[in-house]
């Protein structure tokens, strides 16, 4: 009788999964066909018109020489609402940076930006989880679960190109609603917690075609493949502490990431110094206590872990090590 | 009329038993063998049912039609899992449904040729005229597995779980031109191997322009020029964004 109910539930789940699973690129497949109304695809193709008329307008406006786009992880919920500890690190990184402006108000796993508790059909549903969520309870795996879809969607050959137009449409108008002044070339660093580092790789060439402007990628513990938009890097840094197990996901299970592809794109531009893998220590783990964003856990020096992210983080914004190479090689080459 | 229902019954019961001879054949390996449910033993029983009842011309006839759902459902799955190029071409709801349909249609046809092709390949290769409605049957039953297409929806792991289908539809095709025909191995392998190398030389060669109707067609059904792959219509649709 008991295995009876356990089969049934362990059937019951297995059929939500894979409903969940075939469900999941639809939404970035319907955007780009232009089915979802106002919200289309085909609009966002003149997303590069509007920029052009912005150029006027906002060039000379803007003090920052830099701005900064932050794409959360697999647990966000919208673009609004982040976990206590990603917020404490937003709030604290926007302080620690010189000229350049934070953009925090994206939620990478909906080509719409739309939350997950905003229009939705299953709004009432995610309300339901959000809920729980904050009440402790084990639901936001449901969102998680979610948001790796939406990463798997945009790791998929078939739906990455598509899934890539709607992020960089989303960031574009991220930027354009912070004053991004478009046209004047000021690059734009994409920071990529978890999920979000597949999301921001994925997005890199349409951005750059439409901004026309370097771009940079810090990933924070991301989990990446070996994405062709990725061709479109200005540099990588992908940060990762040793006992951080879902960042290892991504050369796992990704193909373009085994060393065996030694042509895949992630390695080339790994050989060509694009990428440079930012050790974060020993043990530093993803999340929770003993993650980046942990502020309880200390260094041996007493530096807490949330204080070293910000600090690398940071510097690796006002001060892009690769930058300094460019230099050192750009007078050798003349 | 008596006769006529018995008739239809027999063949009503041999697709029941079809069926079950493919689940065998398929999960063989999982299947306990048991003295009446090894495939051998299947096919022997599916022989004496379906023997006698094949001399008669309209049965084939019949028999040819009751694979058509098979192939509709498989044809359904297999344009639901490719309907990502649909999207990508920016379809319209209305013409996405007659271009599912189309595609539909595109893949019975395919089934065909691959039945030909064993037809053709065991004639001149082999020398043995085969009965086509035993070929019809051993092909239909290894499009069984392609009723799963619709798996390769999932996104990312989906490219393998088709790839794995495919596969898996190619072995049993092989495995039942074995188990129908008696033929070696080899030889069954072959002749399903041809199959997929005599598609691709028809589509190179006389199939041209057939393919290019059936494209006109298409270009026809979706309002606008179609193309077949993700990349291309995606290029297609930056291209016409800058144009405008």
């Amino acid at each position: 009788m008991v295995i009876d109910i356990l089969d049934l539930i362990f059937t019951l789940v297995l059929v939500a999964l894979v409903f969940a699973a075939l469900t999941s690129p639809f939404e970035s497949l319907s955007w780009w066909a232009g089915w979802m109304g106002d919200e289309t695809g085909e609009e966002d193709d003149e997303i590069e018109e509007e920029v052009e008329v912005l150029d006027d307008q906002t060039a000379e406006i803007t003090p920052y020489k830099q701005f900064v786009v932050y794409l959360t992880g697999i647990a966000g919920i919208s673009g609004e609402e982040y976990l206590p500890e990603e917020r404490a690190f937003l709030d604290t990184l926007k302080e620690k940076l010189d000229n350049a402006y934070l953009v925090d108000d994206i939620y990478p796993y909906s080509v719409t930006n739309q939350a997950l508790t905003g229009q939705r059909v299953l709004s009432g549903f995610w309300k339901w989880v959000a809920r729980k969520k904050l009440e402790g309870g084990r639901a936001g795996m449901l969102v998680n679960l979610r948001n790796v879809l939406q990463v798997l969607v945009s790791a998929d050959s078939r739906y990455g190109p598509m899934f890539s137009y709607g992020t960089a449409s989303i960031i574009i108008k991220a930027l354009n609603r912070h004053g991004y002044p478009f046209g004047s070339g000021i690059p734009v660093t994409l920071i990529g917690y978890s999920g979000g580092g597949q999301m921001s790789i994925s997005s890199i060439k349409p951005l750059t075609v439409a901004i026309r402007a370097p771009v940079r990628v810090i990933s924070l513990g991301g989990v990446m493949s070996s994405a062709r938009s990725l061709n479109a890097v200005e540099h990588l840094y992908h940060l990762c502490g040793d006992k951080d197990g879902v960042q290892r996901i991504g050369p796992i299970l990704f193909p373009g990431r085994w060393k065996v592809a030694r042509f895949s794109v992630w390695n080339r531009l790994k050989r060509a110094r694009m990428i440079t893998i930012v050790p974060m220590g020993e043990t530093v783990g993803h999340n929770g206590a003993g993650g980046y964003l942990d502020d309880q856990t200390t260094f041996p020096d007493g530096v807490t872990y949330f204080d070293f992210t910000v600090a690398k983080v940071s510097s690796l914004i006002n001060d892009p090590p690769h930058l300094k190479n460019m230099l050192q090689i750009e007078p050798e080459a003349s | 009329m008596t006769s006529e229902f018995l008739r239809l019954m027999r063949i009503l019961v041999l697709i029941c038993t079809l069926f079950l001879l493919t689940m065998v054949v398929i999960a063989q390996t999982d299947v306990p063998a048991t003295p009446t449910l090894t495939p051998e033993a299947a096919i022997e029983e599916f022989r004496e049912v379906f023997d006698p009842v094949a001399q008669d011309d309209s049965v084939k006839y019949v028999l040819s039609i009751a694979f058509l759902p098979i192939l509709i459902l498989a044809g359904l799955s297999d344009a639901a899992a490719q309907s990502v190029v649909l999207f990508a071409n920016r379809v319209k709801p209305a013409r996405f449904a007659l271009l599912i349909f189309v595609n539909v249609l595109t893949f019975i046809f395919g089934y065909f040729v691959w039945v030909f092709s064993i037809w053709v390949y065991m004639k001149v290769f082999v020398e043995v005229e085969l009965a086509l409605p035993y070929i019809i049957i051993a092909v239909g039953l290894a499009y069984l597995p392609l009723m799963f297409s619709f798996l390769s929806i999932i996104p990312y792991f989906g490219n393998y779980i088709y790839s794995g289908l495919l596969i898996f539809s190619f072995l049993v095709i092989a495995q039942n031109m074995q188990l129908f025909f008696e033929l070696p191995t080899t030889q069954a392998y072959m002749s399903a191997l041809f199959g997929l190398v005599f598609t691709q030389v028809l589509r190179l060669t006389v199939g041209r322009p057939i393919i290019f109707i059936f494209q006109k067609f298409r270009d026809l059904v979706a309002g606008t020029r179609f193309e077949s792959s993700v990349e291309r219509a995606l290029s297609r649709a930056q291209k016409t964004s800058q144009e405008n």
